[in-house]
C-alpha cells in the first residue's frame, strides 16, 4: 500500500488495463450480500458508539455489557462473522477450480482483500478492549476520548473494519457490474461511517467552542478532506456528498432522538444538571464542502497533474467550511440555539459552569494565532486531500 | 463474639498492602458511631487509583433497617453535586449487614454520607473518605504479558494482510503471480514495518507522557525535619514541615482534638519509652514542642496531621537523644504525657486479654479499663474530648495507628465535612463527666506479628497509660 501515492502520481495509471484481457469468472460468490452486511454492521456500531458517548456524558459509570457496547460487539461480531465466511467460501470454491487462485491468499485460505481487513480489524477491536480493560485496571478509568486503547479501538478497529468492507464493494463493482448502482451507494455508505468514526475521534479537538480557533481548523483540514475525496467509489459522481449526507443525517438523529430518554449521572462530581441523555454535538456541516468537492472532481481527473488538484481540493474544502462552518458557530453560541433542533444546552453533567462551553463563549485564543493556524490548515488540507486521492487512485486497481 | 467483630471480620478481605498514608502501615478506614439513632459500624477501603471502585460495608447494630445508601460528596461540594445514593446490598443470612461500591472520579476527600432508613426513621452519619492517588499502578504479570501478545500478534497479522494484498490485491483473476508482484508484496512489508515502527514510536512517547502526569498526581507526603534545640535550659523539639511540590490547596492543618499536631515517640527497639506531645505553632512552617526527661536512646517519632482538604497524612523520623535531659519539664499542652516501661502508679490502666488468637485481618475489640492497687475499676475522664486514645504500634514500628473509639477516621476531617454538609458532626465525643465503663477500639492487625498497644485516659486530672502486648497470626 506504500507505493500507491507514488503510482497515483505516476503517468501509469492505466496498469490495470495493459494487462491480458479479464477471462470470465464464472459463479464467483456473491459480495453483495457481505457488504451490505458490513454496512449494517458498520452502521450498528457507528450509532452504538454515539450512544455510548452519550452514555458517559450522561450517566457515567458503565460496565463492560451496557447496551451501547452490546451494540458495539454485536457489529463488530457481525463484521467477523460475514468476513470468516466469505474468506471459507472462497476458500472452498477456489479449491476445485481450474485456476489456483482467484482471491487473495494467506496462510492457505484464500478471500477478497477486504476480507481479509475486515479480520484484522475485527482482531483488533479484541485486542482494543482487553487493552482498554487493562488501562482501566491500571491507570483507572479514563474520562477522554483520546486514550491509547481508544485509538486502538476506533482508529485499528473499526475504522480498519469499515476500510474493509469498503474495499470489498470497491472489487465487487468490477465483478458484479449487474449490482453496481447498488454496490456504490453501499461503498459511500460506508465512507460515510469512516467519517462519522474520525469524527468521534476528533471530538475533543472540534468542540463548539473551538471552532473560531487553531485546533478545531487543524484537525478538521487533517481528517476530513481524506475522508470525502479517498472513499469514493469507482464511477459515483456525488460520492462525498453522500458520505457527508450519511454522516449528517446519523449525526442529526442521535442528536433528536436520545434526548427523549431520561437518565440521571451516577458519578460525581455533577457540575451540570442532567435529567435525561446528553447527545454528542450537533454535526459539521462537512456536506458544503463535499458537494464544491464532488462538483471539482467531476470536472477533473485525479491522474492530470494531482498536485495541483490536491491543493485545489484543499482550498476549496477550507474555503466552503470558512463560509459555512464560521458564522454558524457563532450561531450555536448564542442563545437562538439553545432549543431541541440544535440541542447546545444540553450539557454533560461533569461540565463546570465556569467553562467556556457552559458560558456560552469561545475559548479564547490571539486573533492573529487563529489566523496563522487557519492559513497553515490551507497546507494541512492539500496534503489531506492528496492523501485521499492516493487512497481512490489505489483502489481502483483492486481487483481482488 | 461480638457483631461488632463479625462485623468487622468482612475486612479481612479488604486489606490491600501497606502505603504510606495516614496511619502508618494500613489503611482501611473504621468508623463506629452513629447514623442518627441507630448504632452502625462501617468499613471503607479506600483504592490504590482514582478513579475507582470503593467497597463499604455497613453493619447496623441497634435498630431494624430497611435500606443503607450512600453518596459520596467532593470535598466543597453540596449534596446535589453528587449523583444520587447508591443503595448498599443485604448481605445474604444477615438483616443487619449491607454491602455495595461506589465510585470516586476525583482526587481529594470524600464526605460519604450513608443514610440508614428503617424502623427508627432515616439516620445519616458522614464519614470522611481520603481519594489519592496512593502509588504507582501495578501492571498485572499475567494480563501485560497477554496485551504484549496479541499486540505482537496484531503487528505480525497486519504486516502479513498488507503482503499478501499488496502482491495479489492489483492482479486480475487468473494472473499468474510475477516477479513484480513479489518485489511489490517484500517492499510493502518493509514499509508497512517502518509504519508500524513510527505508530509504536508515537504511542510509546504519549504513553509515556500519561504515565508522567500520572505520576504527578501520585499523593506526596509532606516532608518534616525534626531536630533538637536547647533553648533556656530546657530540651525543646523544633518541626520543620515542608511540602515538596506547593501543592496543597492551603498551609492551614485541621485542628485534630484541639490541636494541629499529634506527636509520638516511641523508644526503639525495646519500645519501653512513649511520648504524646502535641507541638505549637512558632511560625508558619515550624512547630516546637517541650520534651520531657526522656531516657538516652533512639527514638522513632510519628507525626499526626490532618490537611485543609481532609487528607490525614503521618510523618515518621528517627531522633537520637544522647544525654538524659535533666531540668523539669514544662509542657506546652495540658494534654502531654509521657511513659516508660518502668512506671509504676497506684491507678493502672489495664487492656483486656484478647479472647482465643487474634488473627490478622480479622476485627478485634481491643478494650481497656482504669483499676486500683486492690484491682476495682475507676472512673477516667474524657482526654481531649475522647473516652481514651490508643497506639498500636507493630515490634518492628512497620505499622503506627493512633487510634480512638471510633475507630480510625480522622475526626478532624469528620467534623470539617460535616461542617460542608451542614449536620452536626455525629460522634460519641464527651467533654465532661466520668465513666466506669471500658474503652473499646476497634481494630483490625493488619498483618501477623508482635504488637504494642498503649491507651491513655484521664483519671483524677492526670494522663494515665497502660501497655499491653498482643500476638495476631497470619492467616494464610
Amino acid at each position: 500500500m506504500g507505493n500507491a501515492l507514488a503510482t497515483a502520481i505516476s503517468p501509469q495509471e492505466q496498469t490495470g488495463q495493459q494487462r491480458a484481457p479479464e477471462p470470465v469468472v464464472r459463479s464467483a460468490p456473491g459480495l453483495v450480500l457481505p457488504v451490505v452486511l458490513g454496512a449494517s454492521a458498520a452502521t450498528l456500531i457507528q450509532v452504538s458508539l454515539l450512544w455510548d458517548m452519550s452514555w458517559h456524558f450522561s450517566i457515567g459509570r458503565d460496565t463492560f455489557w451496557t447496551p451501547p457496547h452490546v451494540g458495539i460487539y454485536a457489529g463488530t461480531l457481525l463484521a467477523a462473522v460475514t468476513a470468516a465466511g466469505l474468506v471459507l467460501r472462497c476458500s472452498r470454491d477456489g479449491g476445485t477450480r481450474s485456476q489456483p487462485s482467484r482471491w487473495v491468499e494467506l496462510l492457505g485460505f484464500q478471500g477478497p482483500s477486504g476480507a481479509w481487513v475486515v479480520l484484522l480489524g475485527s482482531a483488533a477491536m479484541a485486542a482494543g478492549g482487553f487493552f482498554d480493560d487493562w488501562w482501566h485496571r491500571v491507570y483507572g478509568l479514563d474520562v477522554t476520548v483520546l486514550s491509547p486503547p481508544h485509538v486502538v479501538l476506533f482508529l485499528f478497529g473499526m475504522a480498519v473494519v469499515q476500510i474493509g468492507f469498503w474495499m470489498l464493494a470497491a472489487v465487487a463493482i468490477g465483478t458484479t457490474p449487474r449490482h453496481s448502482t447498488a454496490l456504490r451507494r453501499l461503498g459511500n455508505w460506508l465512507a460515510g461511517t469512516m467519517i462519522l468514526v474520525l469524527a468521534v475521534l476528533g471530538t475533543e479537538q472540534t468542540f463548539q467552542t473551538y471552532m473560531h480557533g487553531a485546533r478545531f481548523w487543524l484537525v478538521t483540514a487533517l481528517l476530513f478532506p481524506f475522508l470525502l475525496i479517498g472513499f469514493r467509489a469507482a464511477g459515483s459522481r456525488w460520492a462525498a456528498t453522500s458520505a457527508a449526507a450519511v454522516y449528517t443525517i446519523v449525526r442529526l438523529a442521535v442528536l433528536w432522538i436520545l434526548p427523549f430518554f431520561p437518565a440521571s449521572p451516577e458519578l460525581g462530581p455533577v457540575y451540570s444538571p442532567v435529567t435525561h441523555m446528553v447527545p454528542p454535538d450537533f454535526p459539521l456541516l462537512l456536506i458544503a464542502p463535499a458537494i464544491a468537492i464532488d462538483l471539482l472532481l467531476q470536472r477533473s481527473h485525479p491522474s492530470r497533474a494531482p498536485w495541483k488538484l490536491g491543493f485545489q481540493l484543499g482550498a476549496v474544502f477550507m474555503i466552503l467550511m470558512l463560509i459555512v462552518q464560521w458564522p454558524f458557530a457563532s450561531f450555536l453560541m448564542s442563545d437562538a440555539s439553545r432549543n431541541p433542533i440544535f440541542v447546545t444546552d444540553n450539557f454533560r453533567y461533569n461540565l463546570p459552569s465556569s467553562t467556556y462551553t457552559a458560558r456560552g463563549e469561545f475559548f479564547y485564543e490571539p486573533a492573529w494565532y487563529a489566523a496563522v493556524a487557519i492559513g497553515a490548515s490551507f497546507l494541512v488540507a492539500t496534503v489531506s486531500a492528496l492523501g485521499g486521492l492516493a487512497l481512490g487512485q489505489w483502489a481502483r486497481k483492486l481487483r481482488r | 463474639m461480638t457483631s461488632l467483630t463479625r462485623a468487622l471480620r468482612i475486612a479481612s478481605v479488604l486489606l490491600t498492602g501497606m502505603v504510606t498514608s495516614a496511619h502508618y502501615g494500613s489503611r482501611a478506614i473504621i468508623y463506629e458511631g452513629h447514623a442518627g439513632p441507630y448504632e452502625i459500624v462501617a468499613v471503607i477501603e479506600p483504592p490504590m487509583v482514582i478513579p475507582a471502585q470503593v467497597t463499604v460495608l455497613v453493619e447496623i447494630k441497634g435498630g431494624v433497617p430497611d435500606s443503607v445508601t450512600v453518596q459520596p460528596v467532593a470535598y466543597g461540594l453540596e449534596s446535589s453535586n453528587a449523583p444520587a445514593p447508591d443503595a448498599l446490598r443485604r448481605e445474604a443470612g444477615d438483616n443487619q449487614r449491607f454491602r455495595g461500591t461506589v465510585w470516586l472520579m476525583t482526587l481529594g476527600t470524600y464526605r460519604f454520607r450513608l443514610t440508614v432508613h428503617g424502623d427508627q426513621g432515616e439516620g445519616t452519619a458522614v464519614i470522611p473518605v481520603p481519594a489519592i492517588l496512593a502509588g504507582k499502578p501495578a501492571w498485572g504479570a499475567g494480563s501485560s504479558l497477554l496485551l504484549l501478545a496479541m499486540g505482537i500478534g496484531l503487528i505480525a497479522g497486519t504486516l502479513m494482510v498488507v503482503k499478501a494484498i499488496a502482491r495479489d490485491g492489483l492482479r486480475s483473476p487468473g494472473e499468474p503471480v510475477t516477479a513484480f508482484d513479489d518485489a511489490r508484496a517484500r517492499r510493502a512489508g518493509r514499509e508497512g514495518m517502518l509504519v508500524w515502527a513510527g505508530i509504536s514510536g508515537v504511542i510509546a512517547v504519549w504513553w509515556v507522557q500519561l504515565s508522567a502526569g500520572y505520576d504527578a498526581r501520585i499523593f506526596q507526603p509532606y516532608q518534616w525535619n525534626v531536630s533538637l534545640a536547647s533553648e533556656s535550659g530546657t530540651r525543646e523539639l523544633r518541626i520543620l514541615l515542608d511540602d515538596p511540590r506547593w501543592r496543597r490547596p492551603s498551609a492551614r492543618l485541621l485542628s485534630d482534638n484541639g490541636h494541629p499536631l499529634h506527636l509520638f515517640l516511641i523508644r526503639s527497639p525495646a519500645l519501653d519509652v512513649f511520648a504524646h506531645l502535641h507541638p505549637v505553632e512558632l511560625d508558619s512552617a515550624t512547630y516546637r514542642v517541650s520534651l520531657p526527661p526522656l531516657p538516652p536512646g533512639t527514638y522513632r517519632v510519628f507525626g499526626d496531621l490532618v490537611h485543609a482538604d481532609g487528607i490525614p497524612e503521618t510523618l515518621v523520623d528517627t531522633l537520637t537523644l544522647d544525654n538524659p535531659i535533666a531540668s523539669p519539664w514544662v509542657p506546652v499542652s495540658e494534654d502531654d504525657s509521657w511513659w516508660t516501661a518502668l512506671d509504676d502508679t497506684a491507678t493502672v490502666l489495664r487492656w483486656a486479654e484478647p479472647r482465643g488468637t487474634l488473627s490478622a485481618g480479622s476485627a478485634q475489640l481491643l478494650s481497656f479499663s482504669l483499676r486500683d492497687s486492690t484491682g476495682g475499676v475507676l472512673p477516667h475522664e474524657p482526654l481531649m474530648g475522647m473516652d481514651g486514645h490508643a497506639v498500636v504500634v507493630r515490634e518492628d514500628l512497620s505499622v503506627f495507628v493512633h487510634l480512638h473509639p471510633m475507630g480510625t477516621v480522622s475526626m478532624a476531617a469528620m467534623e470539617e465535612l460535616a461542617l460542608q454538609d451542614g449536620v452536626q458532626a455525629p460522634h460519641d465525643m464527651r467533654h465532661a463527666g466520668t465513666a466506669v465503663t471500658p474503652v473499646s477500639f476497634p481494630w483490625v492487625f493488619p498483618s501477623g506479628g508482635r504488637y504494642r498497644v498503649w491507651g491513655q485516659t484521664r483519671s483524677a486530672g492526670t494522663i494515665v497509660t497502660g501497655a499491653a502486648d498482643f500476638v495476631a497470626e497470619e492467616v494464610p
